[in-house]
């Protein structure tokens, strides 16, 4: 499984870099930015969730995905190692934003690193949630398909998600009565869940 | 030992059915499966790879009993198109595979790379298909595989790159405790190198066989129409008519002594069967 996560790292390094300078460069400006921080932040690590399955598909079309199957790693090595590549990329992601916003903190703004610091977990949550979205309708569907079927599947979870925080009727201020640690184990149970029907459906599948 | 016990593999599509195909592939021997395009080959060499899901069979693969995991350390795979991203190069390669398999031979790897002179600085898109070959099977070669299936492996090679190739299959095959199932649509290749050779027709079995025994065992009778008609019914294994009387490939065991049978090569035996099976 180390080989086929070293291969991806060479094939980002080599393949992606426009992806990773985009990346660099939205986590740069939501560091330093005052209007429209948050939308860029959660914008770095959207396109970061957005690259094992990109990779997926650039398997795909150049037939790695059946010459790997036919390697020593299972099939369900296969998916968890995308899953660790999107874990992977999602906390460098943070990591790097937290590093552009202490760099913020020494060249004047003491502290304000210190209270970005849930902007920063939001977004890796969102990466985390975008991940365990797109790769099982992936492997589920074959890349091809997906490219279809996602978009629709993460509007209809945006859509649902706004239309529950937009609805009058509801009192969401239960909302702010649950732990805090609760978020990140429903996403940490999610991307399990997810994991699981990705292994689930990519050993279904003739390649 | 047999290296693969292949026992009734079946799979259907909507179009195509692979129909219950048995073959054997002993230790120390190569085995031709020869195609049409679209006959079967790759389907057989995916489910034999698990790589496809079988609706039927079995099949054991260097002596572990059906259903147990496939010793995939020990197989060595080249497919029709060579799966490597267009942006490595060898060099990177061979960095990539020792975290994939356990047994890899770095030396062994770096050697066949210079022995089929690929630069291991350039990057694999702008290799030409030969190249591309070579590489797939310069990687098949490096992890002390037991087992070699090679699909359409030696197909779009020019002359040169194919015998350089094939002597490669056979040195490997020196060693008792190897074998190599490689499929061709060229039956020419096949010829030089294969100890065993299976026709597959339109997803079914049409022949299996030792090559010599095979060539042994067939002949061309050039013969009149009652002449072939004499013949009993399972001496005639295919025939074609023509303005000057007809051509039958005949099993020697049935035709009566004194005919002249003259001998066959392996694309023929093929083209007749082929032919008649339609």
């Amino acid at each position: 499984m180390l080989g086929l996560l070293y291969q991806d790292l060479v094939v980002l390094r080599k393949a992606f870099l426009s992806i990773a300078m985009i990346i660099l460069l939205l986590s740069f400006l939501s560091a330093f930015q005052g209007a429209g921080m948050l939308l860029l932040r959660l914008l770095s690590f959207t396109f970061a969730a957005m690259v094992p399955s990109s990779l997926v598909d650039l398997e795909e079309r150049v037939r790695w995905t059946a010459y790997a199957a036919a390697m020593p790693p299972t099939r369900g090595e296969m998916v968890t190692e995308k899953y660790l590549l999107g874990l992977l990329l999602s906390l460098t992601v943070g990591a790097v934003t937290l590093l552009w916003l202490l760099l913020r903190d020494a060249v004047g703004e003491a502290g304000y690193a210190a209270a970005q610091l849930p902007t920063i977990a939001a977004g890796v949550g969102l990466g985390l949630l975008l991940i365990s979205v797109q790769l099982p309708l992936t492997y589920w569907l074959g890349s091809q398909k997906a490219v279809i079927a996602t978009p629709i599947v993460t509007g209809l979870f945006t859509g649902g998600v706004c239309f529950v925080g937009m609805s009058d009727g509801l009192d969401l201020s239960v909302l702010s009565k649950i732990p805090g640690f609760v978020l990140p184990l429903a996403i940490a149970a999610l991307l399990v869940l997810s994991w699981r029907l990705s292994v689930w459906a990519f050993r279904r599948r003739d390649l | 030992m047999n290296a693969l016990e292949v026992r009734d593999l079946t799979k259907h599509y909507k179009t195509f059915t692979l129909d219950h195909l048995t073959f054997d592939l002993p230790m120390g021997s190569v085995l031709g499966l020869i195609g049409e395009n679209g006959a079967g080959k790759s389907t057989t060499i995916k489910l034999i790879l698990e790589i496809g899901r079988k609706d039927g069979g079995t099949v054991s693969v260097l002596g572990r009993k059906p259903g147990e995991r496939l010793p995939k350390e020990e197989i060595g795979v080249v497919m029709d198109e060579v799966g490597i991203h267009g942006c490595l190069t060898a060099g990177e390669l061979g960095r990539i595979l020792p975290g994939i398999y356990k047994n890899w031979d770095r030396a062994a790897y770096e050697g066949y790379l210079k022995r089929l002179d690929l630069d291991p600085k350039k990057q694999f898109k702008s290799y030409s298909r030969g190249m591309k070959m070579k590489l797939g099977i310069a990687a098949a070669l490096s992890h002390n595989a037991r087992l070699l299936l090679l699909d359409e492996a030696t197909s779009g090679l020019d002359p040169v790159v194919r015998d350089e190739v094939t002597d490669l299959f056979s040195e490997f095959t020196r060693d008792e405790n190897r074998a190599v199932l490689i499929s061709s649509h060229i039956v020419s290749d096949l010829e030089k190198i294969c100890d065993y050779i299976a026709f597959l027709h339109k997803g079914r079995l049409l022949l299996f066989e030792e090559k010599d025994r095979l060539k042994e065992r067939y002949g061309l009778l050039q013969c009149t129409g009652p002449e072939l008609r004499a013949l009993p019914p399972q001496a005639v294994k295919g025939k074609k008519i023509t303005p000057y009387g007809v051509q039958a490939l005949v099993d020697r065991a049935y035709v009566p002594a004194g005919r002249n049978v003259s001998p066959v090569d392996l694309e023929q035996i093929f083209i007749f069967m082929v032919k008649e099976a339609d």
